[in-house]
């Protein structure tokens, strides 16, 4: 997605540490899926770094945080078979996972992602307000009143398939 | 609200940045090629070194003041390295330099 951050130029200018802060928010709004792993590599920061700076601009209310969260198919309907998941989950591999999600007349069993942040649009403005689908593999995103995003994904059918794909990393 | 029309509105497109980085320029460089875009791009981009430095010592660069024991010719050797070094900037043919960042296909 085509995005762009705008800011006065004599707050983002001054000092070299308030422009490091100002890239890492444009290349954190630019994609939903921009992990702290993949712009400190961009920008050879560490991931602590970007982090630090994420939550400036939180606090700036240059970028709002969204915690997204993805379901997972092919686990069992009924609500107390996924709190058991849930808990083999945590018991055997650490795994933390969020709460049962009711989604399209169902209970479905949810893993965290990766969070992302937008450009709040009451201080900013986007270049280009036009969506454009440009990543594989969601269908449709489902928006929280609490910041939170759901991601319904096409082909991460299962959890074994899930963890091939992406591994534990990202949770 | 800022506005696009606003002189110290500053805009960075997501895809160039990422494009930049890349393909190996230094945020430092960066930043320098912003504040030059944003200063000198209402004539035709073209700026000397002496006004470069001028304007990095209103933008926090405390040592390059007119007075006598300033670092400005210390910081013009490293700045025509670095402006050079980077890919954002050419050279003009009277030694002046013009902020230019273009796609290369190598």
């Amino acid at each position: 997605m085509n995005k762009q951050l705008k800011f006065y130029s004599d707050v983002v200018l001054r000092s070299q540490r308030q422009f490091n802060d100002f890239a890492i928010g444009v290349l954190l709004a630019s994609s939903r899926f921009s992990s702290l792993s993949k712009i400190a590599k961009l920008t050879h920061f560490s991931e602590r770094r970007i982090s630090q700076a994420a939550e400036r601009l939180r606090k700036a209310r240059v970028l709002k945080k969204i915690n997204n969260i993805i379901i997972l198919d092919g686990v069992h309907n009924n609500k107390i078979i996924i709190e058991k998941f849930r808990s083999d989950l945590l018991r055997r591999h650490g795994v933390r996972t969020p709460r049962p999600v009711y989604f399209r007349r169902q209970w479905w069993a949810a893993l965290y992602w990766t969070n992302s942040y937008r450009i709040v649009s009451d201080r900013l403005q986007d270049g280009n307000l036009t969506r454009t689908v440009s990543s594989k593999f969601f269908l449709a995103p489902l928006t929280f009143s609490d910041n939170r995003a759901l991601w319904v994904f096409r082909h991460a059918s299962g959890f074994n398939e899930y963890l091939s794909r992406y591994g534990f990393k990202n949770m | 609200m800022l506005n696009e029309n606003d002189p110290r509105c500053i805009q960075m497109n997501s895809r160039r940045m990422k494009y930049m980085l890349k393909s190996g320029v230094d945020l430092k460089a960066m930043r320098l090629y912003v504040i030059a875009k944003h200063h000198f791009s209402y004539k035709s981009g073209i700026f000397s070194l002496d006004e470069l430095v001028d304007l990095l010592h209103a933008y926090g660069y405390r040592s390059l003041h007119n007075k006598t024991g300033n670092k400005r010719a210390a910081m013009k050797n490293r700045l025509q390295t670095m402006l050079i070094d980077s890919g954002l900037f050419r050279k003009a043919p009277d030694g002046r330099f013009i902020h230019s960042w273009q796609v290369s296909n190598e």
